[in-house]
């Protein structure tokens, strides 16, 4: 045992390296826990024995008593300028007693099967708590306090207690769930469709995970046993609620990696004589383009998959699963080993063939590897279900694997009696379920009015199904509901089945004619010189203004940065095409008769009438008013813009009448004293009637 | 007056769940699978490949064994003017501003695309135009095209303008004079080395395709010319140059650039019907098939020639036509 100076240097010293190995800034939105465990602490200082003895030289007495009169000291460690609470040792002694409990599955999680592990821990022969152990809720509540304020920068606190076991449910809280059975909870979440922001209450969180906690979930047994015990339910519930609030949607491998599974791909040949085995990492967001394992890099393909893995043995990965490590440690490609592998066809993945799947989704076809040894079961199950399968050994399997082809499950429930684990856990749950699949949503639960998505709900037993103000029985099973079809009206909606909720917004679009980031993927042409140059063939990420001289594309849309400038090109006059018309211009001369053209056939493809009413015509002058001409009669319509000052300029004093002029003169006259004018530009018009008609007095005069 | 087409997708933008059941049902029937998807990509505005191929497969129904790959839609899309998709970025993509364009040669044809959202539609719909001629299909990959028809380059351009978007005459003729060149697409081509232990395929320009062509006993260098190897899970391009280097390439680019070196004009221009004719198996690079595209709004059309399919672009200028030759190195274009 340690005593004096010695102790207390080695207790500080202790007391710092568990904040920073359990309590570490986290940021916000991340859960700590001190979850203290003998493994954990050999972790940090070989042996953990000299732990122990550092905490009880300071806050135990001889006797095995806590010394309250140091604890209270400490409590006023703000107080006192020090940075850090000192007290984090002593909690963490109790966190490891907790956590030994865990080693003696069969003591079970009561308040005096704590005491016993904490009393063995203080070398204390007495039963029950050390006297003055009531303290220490103080203490939890002041660590919490410190966890819980924003400006320490530690995460959020996971401290809780028990109802009845109030001071040992402190400590048990830490460890309840250790960072191995944390681990595992993304997976349970993916299992059960739950998602962060589902909206999920702690009840139907733990409802399904008392359907998912089974063996070979990869759960400790005893973890699961306290899932199952319900004097453990608000904080198992709690727990893995913040869980779910806090999870980035990543798996996590058992050191805590950031993990994406390896799956496994059969494609059959020759009637299912023959089949090659692939294994696909998966690359979610977040993993690099190239994941360098070492001794080779793999390259992602940019639809969510790395390259093949090649030149695995298929054998040894099936019988022992698979596991590639970053180089630089921070995440991990996994294949686990299961003796049952269901494979379906998932079009979404972009795999062809058979590609593993985690669950036997009910009604899907289905096709299963299986090692040798479970086939038997395999087959009573699927036989139990009514479903005739083919077993096959095709070539190409690797030695003591076999396919069952051709299985359908059409019912949930249970697998047969003494069936393993390794099909149990795969089977379809008849549960009660509420998953959203597909439909368009434009971000998390908004989808657009008429595209909402089938909804699967599933009912263990009997129950109600609500969807906003409509109530309607159900009896237990599956049932997928369109919400498409049920005409919501544009807002919020809930539905929910038994404990499952969900919240969702339909919308019918936002209210802006050009979306605010329209244009932000483009062409960008950089200047280089003359004539600007196309930087990538790829569209890249755009902001700001365009650079001088540069040009972005997105879509038609094309933007220019100064002083380059583009074709700019001459707009041409529409004419109406059912008639001959004359286009005039504001100069005596300016005119030119025009026929329409005949229709341009592929207009045919937009409509069989639009196109007939209008043709383009190019003028060498700028047309100012268009005759048209028909059986009954004429009419102007002012077409273009007036030059101002043209009308000042023209007509040229003496001018001699003829040609062009004469034409212009004669037809501007013509319809005057048909008393047409056009409906707009009417003064410009006159103006025209008048430099016409001095043009014929004078031409007339000559 | 046509009152079907944009009338249907005006009434279908705007429905906000009010409308009775028949005729929304009357109305699914009419929609096009894209139609939705680029109204939803239109309120989503940017998004990823996944979210894009999740929307494609949801669109499709249960026809998605029957479909086309969703990258087809997406290149299609992205030739009509209403998407970018960043291919080298994990196909992210981006919705378009919206422009109207004046259809050359069109008889005041305007033309929307880019972003289409129901707050654009609808003002479209209470503008006071004439006549919308009727919605039609754009191709087999396309959504119904907007089209109106203005008259005049005056109301083309006071209509974007009440309706605060970009109006651009003949947009098709102007982006023509940004066209790339084939050796300024394959200039900062990086080196590659050929994917090892996969089948390989030369591009024939006689056979206008891709013939196997197995590794010679022995090894060696493979002779110039362009070369795909079907990778897992993708299809690679390498070009040997005429200097022996092997870069990575885009096949578009790349098959243009041994037609140049065998001097092989595969394109064709029918200057009376204003059409222009592209092989199938040499597809325009991008920026070209939306310069094409864009002279008349729609997809081109799939013909059959003596056992030889083609694409043919409707309403391509002679300018526009020129251009793209020019750019691909195609010299002066042959009369179909």
């Amino acid at each position: 045992m340690l005593t004096g100076m010695d102790a207390e240097m080695d207790y500080v010293a202790w007391n710092r390296a568990l904040i920073r190995r359990f309590l570490p800034p986290a940021g916000p939105g991340g859960l700590v826990y001190l979850s203290v465990s003998s493994d954990s602490l050999t972790e940090l200082v070989d042996p953990s024995d000299s732990f122990v003895d550092a905490v009880r030289a300071r806050y135990f007495t001889s006797e095995g008593a806590v010394n309250t009169a140091c604890v209270v000291a400490d409590l006023r460690w703000r107080a006192r300028g020090e940075p850090i609470p000192p007290y984090v040792g002593l909690l963490a002694l109790c966190a490891l007693a907790a956590s030994e409990m865990a080693t003696d599955g069969d003591l079970g999680v009561t308040g005096s099967n704590y005491y016993v592990r904490l009393n063995r821990l203080l070398g204390r022969d007495g039963v029950g708590a050390p006297p003055g152990f009531e303290v220490l809720r103080d203490v939890w509540c002041n660590l919490d306090d410190w966890l819980s304020d924003p400006s320490t920068g530690r995460g959020a606190s996971t401290i809780t207690t028990h109802p009845t076991f109030v001071h040992v449910g402190y400590p048990i809280s830490q460890t309840i769930f250790p960072a191995r059975d944390r681990r595992r909870l993304p997976d349970f979440f993916l299992a059960a469709g739950l998602e962060p922001s589902s909206d999920a209450s702690a009840q139907e969180v733990l409802h399904h995970l008392r359907r998912w906690a089974r063996p070979g979930c990869g759960l400790r047994e005893l973890t699961i046993a306290r899932i199952m015990d319900p004097a453990w339910e608000p904080m198992i519930s709690a727990i893995a609620l913040a869980e779910l609030q806090r999870w980035d949607g990543l798996l996590r491998d058992e050191r805590g990696r950031v993990r994406a599974d390896i799956v496994v791909n059969v494609l059959c040949a020759l009637g299912g004589l023959q089949c090659d085995l692939y294994f696909w990492p998966r690359c979610p967001e977040g993993f690099p383009e190239e994941f360098d394992a070492g001794s080779f890099t793999l390259k992602a393909d940019g639809d969510g998959w790395y390259q093949a893995l090649e030149g695995v043995a298929a054998a040894r990965a099936l019988d022992q699963g698979l596991s590639l490590v970053e180089k630089t440690g921070g995440r991990s490609l996994t294949l686990e080993r299961r003796a049952v592998v269901p494979l379906h066809q998932d079009l979404d993945s972009g795999l062809d063939g058979w590609a593993a799947t985690r669950r036997i989704r009910l009604h899907e076809p289905l096709c299963l590897l299986v090692e040798r040894s479970h086939v038997a079961e395999v087959e009573r199950y699927l036989s139990a279900q009514g479903s005739s399968a083919v077993v096959s050994k095709p070539v190409g399997l690797p030695p003591g694997w076999a396919l069952v082809r051709g299985a359908r499950v059409s019912t949930g429930g249970v697998a047969p009696a003494g069936s393993s684990s390794d099909l149990t856990r795969i089977l379809p749950r008849l549960d009660t379920t509420l998953a959203f699949d597909g439909g368009l949503s434009v971000s998390r639960w908004d989808y657009l009015v008429g595209e909402e998505p089938v909804v699967h709900l599933g009912l263990a037993e009997a129950g109600v199904m609500e969807l906003d103000d409509l109530t309607q029985p159900m009896a237990s099973g599956g049932l997928s509901l369109k919400l498409a079809d049920l005409g919501l009206a544009e807002g919020d909606h809930r539905i929910s089945v038994g404990p499952a909720v969900r919240r969702f917004r339909t919308l019918s679009g936002i209210e802006a004619c050009a979306p605010a980031f329209a244009g932000r993927q483009a062409f960008v042409f950089t200047n280089h010189g003359h004539a600007p140059r196309l930087a990538a063939l790829e569209p890249q990420a755009v902001d700001g203004p365009v650079g001088r001289g540069d040009r972005r594309l997105a879509g038609a849309d094309i933007r220019v940065g100064a002083p380059g400038s583009l074709l700019m090109l001459r707009e041409p006059i529409l004419l109406r095409r059912a008639h001959d018309a004359a286009v005039i211009g504001g100069v005596p001369g300016e005119i030119e008769v025009v026929t329409p053209p005949p229709r341009d056939a592929w207009l045919d493809r937009i409509s069989p009438t639009a196109g007939q009413q209008f043709y383009e015509a190019i003028f060498p002058f700028d047309p100012w008013f268009v005759i048209y001409r028909n059986v009954d009669g004429a009419w102007v319509e002012g077409i273009g813009e007036a030059r101002a000052g043209a009308l000042e300029d023209a007509p040229p004093r003496g001018a001699r009448l003829g040609g062009e002029q004469e034409l212009w003169s004669i037809s501007i006259l013509a319809v005057d004293t048909t008393h047409v004018s056009p409906p707009d530009r009417h003064a410009d018009w006159l103006r025209l009637v008048a430099i016409a008609a001095t043009l014929r007095s004078e031409g007339g005069d000559e | 007056m046509s009152v079907e087409g944009f009338y249907r997708l005006a009434w279908w933008y705007d429905d906000d769940g009010s409308a009775p059941e028949i005729e929304r049902r009357r109305l699914r029937d009419w929609l096009l699978p894209y139609d939705r998807l680029l109204r939803w990509m239109s309120e989503k505005v940017h998004g990823s490949w996944a979210d894009f191929r999740a929307a494609h497969a949801w669109v499709m129904g249960g026809d998605e064994i029957t479909a086309e790959p969703a990258w087809i839609a997406a290149r299609e899309l992205q030739d009509l003017g209403y998407v970018e998709f960043a291919w080298a970025e994990g196909g992210s993509w981006c919705v378009a501003p919206p422009v109207l364009t004046l259809l050359p040669s069109s008889g005041g044809l305007g033309y929307l695309t880019g972003a289409r959202t129901r707050s654009l539609i609808s003002a479209i719909k209470d503008c006071e135009l004439d006549f919308f001629p009727d919605a039609p299909e754009q191709g087999r990959h396309g959504p119904h095209g907007v089209f109106l028809l203005l008259g005049s380059p005056t109301t083309a351009g006071s209509v974007a303008a009440e309706l605060g978007i970009t109006y651009t005459f003949a947009v098709a003729e102007t982006l023509a004079d940004t066209l790339p060149s084939v050796s300024s697409m394959l200039a900062d081509a990086p080196a590659a080395p050929f994917p090892l232990g996969f089948e390989r395929e030369q591009f024939s320009v006689e056979e206008m395709g891709w013939v196997a062509c197995p590794v010679a006993a022995g090894g060696g260098e493979a002779p110039a010319g362009l070369y795909r190897f079907r990778t897992w899970g993708r299809v690679e391009h390498r070009l040997v140059t005429p200097m022996g280097g092997v870069v990575a390439c885009s096949r578009e680019a790349a098959i243009y650039e041994v037609l140049r070196w065998s001097e092989q004009q595969v394109l064709t221009y029918d200057s009376m019907a204003r059409c222009l004719g592209v092989p199938v198996a040499a597809r325009l690079p991008v920026l070209h098939a939306r310069v094409a595209t864009l002279s008349s709004g729609l997809l081109p059309r799939l013909v059959s020639r003596e056992g030889r399919y083609g694409l043919r672009y409707d309403n391509v200028s002679d300018e526009v036509a020129a251009a793209i030759a020019d750019s691909l190195a195609q010299g002066d274009l042959a009369d179909a």
